[in-house]
């Protein structure tokens, strides 16, 4: 009896805990639907009492540019994704379960690139674009931002290819398979949620990015959601209301994505950056 | 944890290397490893990747270490031929008062932070480690804090903490801690700016340290704290002979993560305070932004991140070496 009820206790304890620390996201959500006086007001309206849409209809869906950014980030975390999973997949693969020399070297040189700060690779990579024309491109962003989910993407996605039993591809290439189409064909299907986790990881990526387009990019057609809500509410304003719906705007894609994949496996990753 | 979560690589790496795989069917063997092509495919896999690392990763830091001993400028950026100044950079870096302040800076960043944010992390992660109703769905609630991009957090945080709209300043004045005709303006006082962007460094970093804290809570043996509490031990005694030495090693690998990424931290900072005012909120990786993208010296910029690079080298050195240790042990 006692024990039923501590545990009921760490229930209630855990939920406020939770609630405590989503308020802010839970303030941002609510504030977007409120008046420009209400927001305002004191004490502050915990719940949106006249709720009201006109700060969605004036600054997000009467402004273009707010789809355009959208769109722009849509691209730029999209082809994050595919390049980092196109690229991280077979090597992770060859990692795992294929005979080579140098894996050791190979894990610890991307381990190592985990720390790497974005805005130590933006000052060389604007050199470098600059030389290339790829300032100013969304390419460019997608070249930026996949350098850095990359090696992220091989890390987490060894130990799921390693978990397949070798004796699956081995199979598949007494059936006629080369190395590639058994990847393919055979252990790739396998490992379609570790894909899926190291894709929303490359996707939040991407979406995240304020370094590379802040850097890499200065073109208004250029411009994505960070560098969007950092233009239109930056260091001097007071446009809370507008600056809380932009920000729920530029939330939603991760959060969904985020939601809808198993947010489990993302967690496990997580863990398994740290943990063996 | 899984045992399918191996992030480290190294020891099973090793392993294989000692052993070599169990040789599978003869004929598909023989028949790849026959051909020099055969041989030579496993590093086909990896080769893009390389590539790309190679160009994009290593490329850009050599880039880094040439530009930190050139007079690079925006009028010589695209042809290249900028003077060696050899450590003018990194004198001129030594000499500024603003990088030394932003070193400093970094450093009572980095450490308020990670005390911080490891106390609160490693208690939530005790309490959500507990079997109760719903503790696996709450803990993972956390993780929308870590979904969200960082500019979205900090622009929500620039408003809880203004001095006239701010939520933090209403609560801090019902429960009398302000005055009401002095409000404080968190983000823009150079007493509490700093201060203020580490709270909310902490609360962008606790979900991935608690998960991650969570995850070596959970491979303690159950038993172990079953045997604990029939001989008689309470609470504390349980944290401390169990749980502390079964987690210290995930503790420390935690910690060094969390030096890393508080130690680089930018956006944060930048869209909450572009490390004002006055300079009182600049990190190392806000004045490197400055010096490079604001006022073009390529050069110092380029000096004051290899800095960063150095200290973080060191860093990682200690995080891959406490993942092996944690493979050895296990």
């Amino acid at each position: 009896m006692r024990r039923r009820r501590s545990r009921w206790a760490a229930t209630t304890l855990g939920t406020v805990f939770v609630a405590l620390y989503l308020f802010p996201v839970y303030w941002m959500v609510s504030a977007s639907f409120k008046t420009q006086r209400d927001i305002r007001a004191i004490p502050p309206q915990l719940v949106p009492l006249r709720p009201d849409l006109s700060t969605w209809a004036e600054r997000i869906f009467g402004d273009p540019r707010v789809f355009h950014y959208i769109a722009n980030s849509f691209i730029v975390a999209l082809g994050t994704m595919v390049l980092t999973v196109v690229l991280a997949a077979p090597a992770a693969y060859a990692l795992a379960s294929l005979p080579l020399r140098g894996k050791q070297v190979l894990m610890l040189a991307s381990l190592s690139s985990l720390m790497f700060p974005a805005i130590m690779l933006a000052t060389p990579l604007f050199v470098i674009f600059s030389r290339l024309h790829l300032t100013d491109s969304l390419l460019g962003l997608v070249l930026a931002d996949t350098t850095l989910a990359l090696p992220y993407a091989i890390v987490l996605l060894r130990p799921m290819f390693a978990s397949v039993p070798q004796e699956i591809s081995e199979a598949a290439m007494m059936d006629g398979c080369n190395r590639f189409s058994a990847f393919a064909r055979v252990i790739l299907p396998l490992v379609v949620p570790g894909i899926s986790t190291v894709g929303v990881i490359a996707f939040l990526w991407g979406w995240g990015d304020l370094v590379f387009a802040l850097t890499l990019t200065g073109d208004e057609s250029k411009r994505v959601v960070t560098t969007g809500l950092w233009g239109f509410f930056g260091a001097n304003t007071s446009d809370w209301n507008g600056a809380m719906a932009f920000s729920t705007l530029a939330m939603i894609p991760p959060l969904v994505l985020f939601l809808f994949s198993q947010h489990r496996v993302t967690a496990g990753s997580i863990a398994g950056a740290v943990k063996a | 944890m899984s045992s399918t979560v191996d992030s480290t690589g190294i020891a099973d790496a090793s392993r294989s290397g000692a052993t070599g795989r169990p040789a599978g069917p003869r004929g598909a063997m023989s028949r790849v490893s026959r051909s020099g092509r055969g041989r030579l495919t496993p590093y086909l896999f990896v080769l893009p990747a390389i590539l790309y690392l190679g160009a994009l990763l290593a490329y850009p830091v050599v880039v880094n270490v040439i530009t930190s001993f050139q007079q690079l400028t925006a009028i010589n950026l695209l042809s290249g031929d900028a003077a060696w100044v050899g450590l003018d950079n990194y004198r001129a870096a030594l000499h500024d008062p603003l990088a030394v302040s932003a070193a400093e800076h970094s450093v009572a960043y980095t450490a308020a932070a990670v005390v911080v944010q490891m106390s609160l992390a490693l208690g939530l992660a005790l309490l959500y480690s507990r079997t109760f109703p719903g503790a696996r769905s709450l803990r993972s609630l956390y993780l929308i804090g870590y979904a969200i991009p960082v500019v979205v957090s900090a622009q929500v945080f620039r408003w809880m903490l203004d001095g006239r709209t701010g939520f933090v300043n209403w609560v801090l004045q019902s429960l009398h801690l302000q005055d009401s005709h002095a409000p404080v303006y968190w983000l823009a006082d150079t007493r509490t700016a700093l201060p203020a962007v580490i709270a909310v460094q902490v609360w962008l970093g606790v979900p991935f340290t608690m998960i991650a804290l969570n995850a070596g809570l959970m491979v303690i043996p159950q038993d172990l704290y079953e045997a604990a509490s029939i001989d008689g031990a309470g609470p504390l005694a349980r944290f401390r002979y169990v749980t502390w030495p079964h987690l210290r090693p995930t503790f420390f690998t935690v910690t060094i993560l969390t030096v890393i990424f508080c130690f680089k931290s930018f956006d944060l900072v930048w869209i909450a305070t572009q490390g004002g005012p006055a300079g009182a909120s600049e990190i190392l990786p806000t004045l490197a932004y400055r010096l490079v993208f604001q006022q073009f010296q390529f050069g110092e910029g380029s000096a004051v991140l290899n800095v960063v690079f150095l200290v973080l080298l060191a860093l990682s050195t200690v995080y891959l070496w406490a993942l092996h240790r944690e493979d050895k042990t296990q």
